[in-house]
């Protein structure tokens, strides 16, 4: 039991420690405040301490009381100032000047003319000049019969403040019609806080500790003369909250989102890739078989630079050009029509970041090969809460021998279940330069929809021949700025990047982990803007 | 991708079996297709860019049938006719191209005719991109006296009553003061001869591609016989427009006659090419894309699902077979075997093929570009700053005019066709993080910011005469803020890379004078340094003083 008290002594703070010896077994705040010299707020925080210790109990009581203020008081000591004039009348009528006093001051007069007008207790008239008053014989009943109520209630009461519910209903009335009068008396409500002692703070009493050897703080002399050896430290609750610090330093969430994506990739041993963000259509189209009628060509649907780039070596163009007329030798019918080498040299900004895996593919040839690029995309489109002009894509691909449509989808499988989605399905769909061509859509169970992510395919024969490629090569991709609105549960792009984003937010969000199937939101039901397709803008 | 409305109801009755919204929805989605609204009756269906054939209600129930094994596709064909079509060779530099056809017997009601009105539209918009490529026009064949011809004329001299008006107008007259003649103009700007088609009794029948003529171009309940044509500039195009609507005409019922169209000066040919595509097709590409090994009966089953006819199969020496198949006209997206081996994975459907993980193995890398961005970004958040994500795509006044720079004497990637806020590439990420600092005014000082991400300058020596480069920016923002305070976060950030720079001073019209410098290092200037411009400051409507840098991370790789 001692050690107890002991461990709790310890514990104390300095300003629990001042105020222990001030407590009894009932006391009130105002009391602590004056008989220990602490500020009230220093008093409330170690009444605080000290209840959550069990040490003391505090309960808060309200009064209503009835204050005195200037002229009160002065009612309360010498009586009432009309009833006082009255009765300096019934020894003859006199004028303002002669009732003047220290006591009785000339506007507290006026405004008592207007009582005693009001109960035809006086009569005022002109003498000289100045005002006279002389009593009437109502005047004279009411203080011969000691009949005035008010100062009843000054001479029955001479302690305030007064408990206003202990007054009984005809004095409440009274102190509600003083209460009207200039600096007279009013209602207030007082809280006391009530400090109760609690058995263990007896016993704390009790043992009359000794902190004298109490340290509040280790410090470097201590440690240098060894005398924090004779030291007891105060022992901390360390359970109390703190205040928060400002965070200074922190990664953009759209970021680190785009980095869980890029981990990814890297953990399955793709090879990074970078392409430029101007780029001819050449690369950005014509390289893989989009036809060059369309729409994604149309100015609704690209920024056009307005300026032409080069195209590449004449072998490669040639081919490029065989295999959109005629198929070449792909066995493919090709579109028909003639393919124009100036629409392939028109500059945009790149609609895709498969025009930087056309550059790759062109570069390697039948080499096996995983490639990934986490890449800026531009779309000239109505730009909305959902919908960004510039956003991001994050697409893959793998070039290797007897790559079918099985891997395509066993791959896509495992790169949703590291996003921490199970539950897909695949539908099928066109992209001019992949066949077979499928989305891939997951599950959300809060939501109980389906949602398509990613977009993916083989590429084409057509797409691979100018460049000799005789290997397959599957593809995906997924809207990267989806899935960081995803993963930060942001439904507004504009929250999420560019520069309308909080630093508040960016200071204090919480870091995304690649859970999508816990955290969603609506931004899902965009479809799917992925490196593989061009659903958006790709209306044939 | 387009979507297409009808009624659930009349698909239903034209497929012939009586399916659920669900089953509805399941068999749509293993074909491609997304049941996307369902109201009461009316549904709206995603169906694939490629596949035009399944916008009309006929072409989606006939899709349907075969792949629900209810009824094989039907065997198109145009019954040979002496109807001809003369076309002036006025029309070369104007509408060189129509194709034509004739359709008899055919039951019309009103809800048939809106799903033509509707597919035309449909048609109209994706395919001839807004009547640019192409225009149909359908007319009842009751009112025309045979034979047709399509020429050109002055538009003065083109004077018929068009539809939806009340009076007749010349073909000027329609551009200026009909509706559809006002949203369609700029498809005829430029043209001094106008193209129409006008009958045997000099009835004009419509005026292409922006309106049919109120006499003979208006199709009732009580038409049975209609002639289609289908004007423009690409006949590959012209024919599949053709193809869609006869071959949907033909699923009302209607029989399908062919006309010869005689092009003055020119080879004749006769319209619509509806006979049946030959396609070969082996198990071997089959295979090699789709990883299946199916038997011959199992294949011809799922062949005839997707619509094809199998004509012949042989089999090879070493197990593989080769199927001589025909396909539907309207089938235009078949280029490539591939084509076909993908339709038989959707007829098997996509998600009963087994996931495999494909056997390629492969060391993962990064660019150390990339790695440079990670590494540098993390010692900034270090030394207490914010990272920020802008745009590359942005305004000339903000990346020019707000930094006191002039068009003039600063090269930059334009963008052509963006709004004022898309005018080109940013050449700096400062401004942009200016814009950041100006949007959280409200939010505590200091502020600390940075950002490392691509800016693109032009580059002729590039093919696409431009190129990346990857920049890092910092700035502090605080009542007072010196140039002290950013030199020692970029002294900090380059020495955890060993790299000693000097400054340069300077004059930039973005900072203040004397308060500016040139990043130097290895002799070459890396960057820039300094306190910015009050007038800067101002234009960004920003309160507090800014010192910031910029750093090309490309040259001290």
């Amino acid at each position: 039991m001692l050690t107890n008290i002991q461990e709790t002594a310890n514990s104390l703070s300095l300003l629990e420690r001042k105020l222990l010896p001030h407590l009894k077994e009932q006391t009130t705040v105002s009391e602590l405040v004056a008989s220990s010299g602490l500020q009230e707020v220093e008093v409330g925080r170690a009444l605080m301490w000290l209840g959550n210790r069990d040490i003391v109990s505090t309960q808060i009581s309200e009064k209503e009381l009835v204050v005195l203020f200037e002229n009160g008081q002065l009612a309360s000591k010498f009586g009432l100032p009309e009833f006082r004039i009255l009765k300096s009348l019934t020894s003859g009528p006199k004028t303002i000047s002669e009732l003047e006093s220290d006591t009785l001051p000339r506007p507290e007069i006026m405004a008592c003319i207007g009582i005693l007008k009001s109960k035809q207790a006086a009569n005022i008239e002109k003498v000289n000049g100045d005002m006279q008053l002389s009593i009437t014989p109502a005047g004279n009943i009411l203080i011969q019969n000691n009949l005035y109520e008010p100062q009843h209630f000054f001479d029955k009461y001479t302690t305030f403040p007064l408990d206003f519910l202990a007054l009984n209903e005809k004095e409440r009335e009274i102190v509600f019609e003083l209460s009207k009068r200039k600096l007279m008396v009013k209602v207030e409500t007082q809280k006391t806080t009530n400090v109760t002692l609690q058995p263990l703070g007896k016993e704390l009493i009790a043992a009359n500790v000794d902190f004298s050897n109490v340290e509040e703080q280790l410090t470097d002399t201590m440690l240098k003369d060894g005398s924090w050896k004779e030291k007891t430290f105060r022992t901390y609750d360390v359970r109390s909250p703190v205040p928060r610090v400002a965070v200074s330093g922190r990664r953009h969430p759209a970021r680190e989102a785009n980095n869980i994506i890029r981990d990814i990739y890297l953990q399955m041993g793709f090879q990074e890739m970078s392409g430029p963000w101007v780029e001819t259509c050449f690369w950005c189209m014509d390289s893989m078989w989009i036809p060059q009628d369309h729409p994604a060509r149309d100015v609704q649907d690209t920024f056009f630079i307005g300026k032409e780039g080069d195209l590449p070596n004449p072998e490669l163009v040639e081919k490029v050009k065989a295999v959109h007329e005629t198929g070449g030798n792909t066995g493919s019918t090709g579109y028909q029509k003639p393919w124009d080498p100036n629409l392939a040299k028109q500059l945009i900004l790149r609609t895709h970041s498969t025009a930087t895996s056309f550059r790759y593919l062109n570069d390697l040839g039948n080499k096996d090969g995983k490639y990934f690029y986490v890449a800026n995309v531009f779309r000239n489109e109505a730009v909305d809460t959902t919908h960004l002009a510039e956003f991001v894509q994050a697409e893959g691909f793998v070039i290797g021998d007897n790559l079918t449509l099985s891997d395509l989808m066993g791959f896509i499988k495992e790169f949703y279940a590291r996003l921490g989605i199970t539950k897909i399905r695949f539908k099928p769909t066109y992209n001019p330069y992949t066949e077979p061509s499928l989305e891939a859509h997951y599950y959300d169970e809060k939501k109980g929809k389906w949602y398509a992510l990613i977009n993916s395919g083989i590429f084409r024969p057509e797409s691979l021949a100018p460049y000799g490629i005789k290997k397959t090569v599957i593809a995906w991709g997924m809207g990267a700025s989806r899935v960081a609105a995803l993963l930060n549960s942001k439904n507004n792009l504009r929250e999420l990047v560019g520069p309308t984003v909080s630093f508040d937010w960016i200071a204090n969000h919480k870091t995304p982990i690649p859970k999508l199937s816990e955290e969603n939101n609506d931004s899902a039901s965009r479809q799917p803007t992925a490196g593989v397709g061009t659903d958006e803008g790709g209306d044939y | 991708m387009p979507t297409t409305s009808m009624s659930f109801s009349s698909l239903i009755e034209a497929i012939g079996k009586d399916l659920t919204v669900d089953e509805l929805r399941s068999a749509l989605f293993d074909m491609g297709m997304e049941l996307e609204e369902v109201e009461g009756d009316d549904i709206a269906v995603e169906v694939t860019a490629e596949r035009l054939d399944l916008l009309s209600l006929q072409g989606l129930a006939r899709a349907l049938r075969s792949f629900l094994g209810i009824a094989r596709v039907p065997i198109y064909g145009a019954k040979n006719s002496d109807y001809v079509v003369n076309i002036s060779s006025k029309l070369t530099d104007v509408r060189p191209f129509t194709v034509c056809s004739i359709v008899k017997n055919l039951n019309l009601s009103d809800e048939r005719i809106k799903e033509i009105i509707d597919v035309q539209e449909k048609l109209h918009s994706t395919l001839a991109r807004g009547r640019k490529k192409g225009a149909i026009g359908i007319y009842p064949l009751e009112h025309i006296t045979l034979p047709i011809t399509f020429t050109a004329d002055f538009p003065q001299n083109i004077v018929f009553q068009p539809l939806g008006s009340n009076r007749q107008m010349n073909g000027l007259e329609i551009l200026q003061e009909h509706e559809t003649g006002k949203e369609y103009a700029h498809l005829l700007e430029g043209k001094d001869l106008f193209p129409y088609f006008v009958d045997a009794a000099n009835n004009i029948l419509s005026m292409p591609p922006i309106i049919n003529s109120e006499a003979t171009g208006r199709v009732t309940v009580d038409t049975k016989d209609i002639f289609i044509e289908c004007s423009g500039f690409d006949k590959v195009l012209l024919n599949e427009l053709l193809t869609n609507l006869v071959c949907m005409f033909a699923d009302m019922g209607g029989d399908i006659y062919s006309m010869t169209l005689n092009y003055e000066g020119q080879e004749s040919e006769v319209t619509p090419k509806i006979d049946y595509q030959e396609k070969l097709f082996s198990t071997k590409t089959l295979k090699h894309y789709i990883g299946l090994d199916l038997s011959v009966e199992e294949l011809k089953v799922l062949l005839e699902k997707m619509m094809y006819v199998v004509k012949d199969i042989k089999t090879t020496e070493n197990g593989e077979a080769v199927f001589s198949l025909l396909a539907p006209a309207f089938r235009r997206d078949l280029w490539h075997e591939v084509d076909i081996a993908e339709d038989v994975a959707r007829a098997y459907g996509y998600n009963n093929l087994p996931l495999t993980f494909p056997n390629v193995s492969t060391i993962g890398s990064t660019l150390e570009l990339s790695d440079l961005r990670e590494e540098f970004s993390d010692v900034m958040v270090g030394l207490g700053f914010l990272e920020t994500y802008t745009f590359g795509l942005t305004a000339k006044s903000d990346q020019l005019d707000k930094m006191n720079l002039s068009e003039d004497h600063v090269g930059f990637v334009p963008v052509a066709n963006g709004n004022e806020t898309q005018g080109m590439m940013r050449i700096s990420i400062i401004p942009e993080q200016l814009k950041s600092l100006a949007n959280n005014r409200n939010q505590p000082l200091p502020q600390k910011i940075f950002e490392g991400d691509f800016v693109v300058l032009p580059d002729l020596s590039k093919d696409v005469k431009a190129r990346n480069e990857m920049h890092l920016s910092a700035m502090i923002t605080d009542r007072a803020v010196t140039f002290t305070q950013i030199k020692q976060v970029l002294d900090s950030l380059l020495l955890t890379r060993g790299i000693n720079i000097s400054i340069k001073p300077t004059n930039h019209p973005s900072f203040i004078k004397g308060r500016a410098g040139v990043i130097i290092f290895d002799d070459i200037a890396i960057g820039i340094i300094g306190e910015l411009n009050p007038q800067v400051l101002i234009n960004f409507g920003l309160t507090t003083p800014v010192a910031a840098f910029e750093l090309n991370l490309e040259s001290i790789l």
